[in-house]
């Protein structure tokens, strides 16, 4: 054994303790939550009057009624509110703020500034209740560095898995390309050593950049860079956007498509064939719709855009009805950080029910990106990720959750919870 | 070729030794005493044959030249040395050490901050506190290539006291940190290039490759792979090692690592602690040998507090390990004893024998496990591992019977290594 396994054994240990208390203030040793209704997302139903007790970071029980607490210990009178687990985002940015400035800002920023910019979004994401994002592409350090700080309870935040640098077949903004099957297994390895809990790779170009070459990976790429990815046990979130990228994709087994634009019913049978997920980013529509106003854009591109959003939601709705799964992803970063629960609106009008949105939010996505053993349902044993609304019911109206009164994570108060 | 090489340089060490005249001290000598005869009370002189009782030794030029029944009388040149209160036996042999590294929480500060020639220097002190407690031959399975070769051909020189080293130098991983620039690991993805870093370390020097297929690291608690090469990665080193005269060891803990690297054709599985009855079978098929490493569970143990693990993972590592060995032995793979000195205490090395034995292995077939099988495994049967006419002269004693007690070898008392008294009771 040489040294380098224990060092790894650390490395991969460190971030096997995600379940251990995350202090960014001081863990408190026991917490009892009185929750007015509590939204069961695993059963799909809600639950009145409940408590939940939290114990050193995690959720220790949930019992019927309003148990008073022990003395001395905490309570959080959640009576009025609809409580439910901290909500996962499986598609952001938190390196990039998109605005008209930001190609060019994407050409200029240091890696210091895109940290900087992470701190403050991330910060945004958390409050806005969600507990656990998986950052889609951001500059390697950066954003690996923001993950393990927020771990580390240095800054708030939510729980991050990271791709850091997009894998494609051409030299890109800050990607990282390959060629060939052996140079695609290198730089899939290198990648996960360098942190990244997820690999991103691109199939066609992006829509927002429109004119940018239909780039795409070979079969043979495509398929190393998936086995590779596995073989490490990490999944490959792809972009894409076209028909035929779609389904190349999906024919690679590929673990989710994001965006999946114009997905059609050839590509609903190879989602469920090879058990991809689709994270559909609504929101990423109303971004693009916004270029469609801008009058430097080629005009074809321009009337595709005005578009955007009902397409996605076409294709959400398509994806649903045939029986694949939908995870919460909204893009954040193209869109802006902190309203994130917008894609649990624009899913519920694009066709899912108010539980749909929010179990798509919350037990899909955590089994999606490998942490449902840590999150994404209130039980026992999970980290005490729990957010609240106050007087609304999401589940009659999920624009609720747009407003979240209290935010829980790992045991720590961000958000209310005052007597 | 390998064969060749020691061949040559033990008689390399020889003629260097010709001139001076030796004496018992302690301090190395590079000189091997021109007929030595040793009177040996109980000579264990082939492992898993019958012990004798009363023999003697006759040893020149670093070789033994004679095993004769009784205290033979050797003529006024000749040296004697008088172990006739003592269990003979051949020096042994280590397949698995790391002689440039020293695990410790301070390891981690060192990594960054030693130059080549600080690992070296620890190298060559690691070597000698080896060498001082029984093992005349290791098989050192990674390290810097500068480092660890170097050291080789100054120990076959003669110009510094450690056993005979047969190194692998860098590993070869899937990917490792700093790429191509790190100190000690070199990475290979695709067959060609893995082809090609084979051969460049055989050129550099290596008596063999070490491969890392990683995955399944006993503290993680994951059985997921974290690093692993692909079988025609792997199958490419085999095939570039092979084709050279090298073998090739697979570093690897779980079932499907170990098929991976079985399948491919590798010559041992180190560590192996997760290996099952199918993965054992498979070993019988293709032939590999099974170094289990078993020191490293109780280090592990030890440690886990210091590097933040679960203690009770570290129990059962430890004590999964001992199964993998049953099974292994069931199926009769050979085992051979390899310690992972680096991550276990260099100058330990016989505590392998002792975690072999608790493993079910009894007290012969560990000694076995560390002259005869390794040696043969090693491609050195016919040099090393038994004391017999010809082979050389690489002898251990120690005072009572190993072969009742096996914690007797962690107390050597006499080392020999090509002629040369090291230590002496």
């Amino acid at each position: 054994m040489a040294l380098r396994l224990i060092i790894l054994a650390v490395g991969i240990s460190a971030a096997m303790l995600a379940l251990a208390p995350l202090t960014f203030s001081q863990t408190p040793p026991q917490t009892y939550l009185h929750a007015g209704t509590l939204i069961d997302v695993k059963a799909g139903k809600s639950r009145d009057a409940q408590t939940i007790i939290v114990t050193g970071g995690r959720i220790s029980d949930v019992l019927d009624g309003f148990v008073p607490a022990p003395d001395g210990t905490a309570t959080i009178d959640l009576k009025d509110g609809t409580v439910l687990p901290g909500l996962i985002d499986a598609h952001v940015h938190l390196l990039m703020n998109l605005g008209p400035q930001l190609q060019i800002k994407f050409l200029t920023q240091t890696l210091a500034e895109a940290t900087l910019d992470g701190v403050v979004n991330a910060r945004a994401t958390l409050m806005a209740g969600f507990t656990t994002v998986q950052d889609l592409g951001g500059k390697n350090d950066a954003i690996f560095a923001l993950r393990d700080g927020i771990r580390a309870g240095k800054v708030p935040g939510p729980r991050i898995l990271a791709s850091g640098s997009p894998i494609t077949p051409l030299e890109e903004s800050f990607n990282r390309s390959c060629s060939g099957v052996a140079e695609c297994r290198r730089v899939v390895r290198d990648q996960i050593l360098q942190g990244a809990d997820v690999i991103k790779t691109l199939v066609g170009g992006g829509i927002q950049f429109g004119g940018g070459l239909p780039a795409r990976f070979s079969a043979a790429e495509l398929d190393a860079i998936v086995k590779t990815a596995e073989s490490m046990g990490k999944k490959v979130a792809v972009h894409a956007h076209g028909t035929d990228g779609i389904n190349f994709a999906l024919q690679h087994n590929v673990h989710s498509i994001e965006h999946g634009t114009y997905l059609d019913d050839t590509s609903v049978t190879l989602f469920r064939k090879a058990g991809t997920v689709l994270v559909p980013t609504l929101m990423a529509g109303q971004v693009v719709e916004a270029l469609a106003a801008n009058p430097a854009a080629p005009p074809a591109m321009r009337a595709e855009a005005a578009s955007f959003t009902r397409r996605l939601m076409a294709a959400m709705a398509r994806a649903h009805k045939g029986g694949v799964t939908i995870v919460l992803g909204t893009d954040a970063g193209a869109g802006e950080h902190g309203k994130n629960a917008l894609e649990l609106d624009l899913m519920v009008r694009a066709g899912l029910t108010p539980m749909e949105a929010i179990q798509a939010g919350t037990v899909a996505a955590a089994k999606h990106l490998n942490v449902d053993a840590i999150t994404g349902v209130i039980e026992v044993g999970k980290a005490a990720d729990i957010i609240a609304v106050i007087g609304k019911d999401p589940i009659a109206d999920v624009k609720a959750l747009q407003a979240v009164d209290f935010v829980m994570k790992g045991g720590v108060v961000y958000k209310g919870g005052q007597d | 070729m390998r064969k060749l090489c020691y061949a040559l340089a033990l008689v390399l060490a020889c003629c260097v030794g010709m001139a001076g005249r030796a004496s018992l001290a302690q301090t190395p000598s590079t000189t091997p005493l021109p007929q030595t005869y040793i009177h040996a009370g109980r000579l264990i002189a082939v492992p898993g044959d019958a012990v004798k009782t009363k023999q003697t030794l006759v040893i020149r030029g670093g070789s033994i030249a004679q095993v004769l029944d009784g205290y033979v009388t050797p003529p006024e040149t000749a040296v004697v040395i008088d172990l006739k209160a003592m269990t003979v036996l051949p020096g042994l042999i280590d397949a698995h050490t790391h002689l440039q590294t020293t695990l410790g929480p301070a390891a981690f500060l060192k990594n960054l901050t030693q130059t080549k020639v600080g690992y070296a220097f620890d190298a060559a002190a690691n070597a000698k506190k080896t060498l001082l407690a029984g093992f005349t031959t290791v098989r050192d399975l990674g390290g810097a290539n500068e480092v660890i070769f170097g050291l080789r051909d100054a120990i076959a020189k003669g110009q510094v006291p450690g056993p005979r080293i047969l190194a692998s130098g860098h590993q070869v991983h899937a990917v490792v940190k700093g790429g191509q620039n790190n100190v000690t690991a070199v990475q290979c993805s695709g067959a060609d290039e893995c082809t090609r870093i084979t051969r460049r370390q055989i050129e550099a020097g290596a008596d063999l490759i070490k491969v890392a297929i990683s995955g399944g690291e006993p503290l993680t608690g994951s059985l997921v792979p974290l690093i692993v090469l692909f079988e025609d990665e792997v199958s490419a080193i085999v095939a570039a090692a092979e084709t050279l005269d090298r073998t090739v060891a697979c570093h690897a803990f779980i079932p499907e690592t170990i098929s991976l690297c079985l399948r491919a054709g590798v010559h041992s599985i180190e560590h192996g602690s997760y290996m099952d009855d199918k993965t054992a079978k498979l070993a019988k098929q293709t032939g590999a040998v099974f170094v289990p490493t078993l020191s490293i569970g109780p280090v592990m143990q030890n440690q886990a507090k210091t590097y933040g693990l679960d203690p009770a993972r570290a129990d059962a590592f430890s004590a999964d390990m001992l199964a993998a060995v049953r099974i292994a032995k069931k199926r009769g793979i050979p085992i051979i004893a390899g310690s992972d000195s680096g991550p276990s205490a260099h100058g330990a090395n016989a505590f392998e024998l002792v975690r072999l034995v608790e493993a079910g292995l009894t007290p012969a077939e560990a000694i076995q496990a560390a002259t005869t099988a390794s040696a043969r495994y090693l491609g050195l049967g016919d040099m090393l591992g038994a004391l017999e006419p010809g082979k050389a002269a690489d002898i251990i004693a120690v005072d009572g019977d190993p072969l009742s007690d096996i914690t007797q070898l962690q107390d050597v008392d006499f080392v020999m290594r090509g002629g040369v008294v090291h230590k002496a009771p």
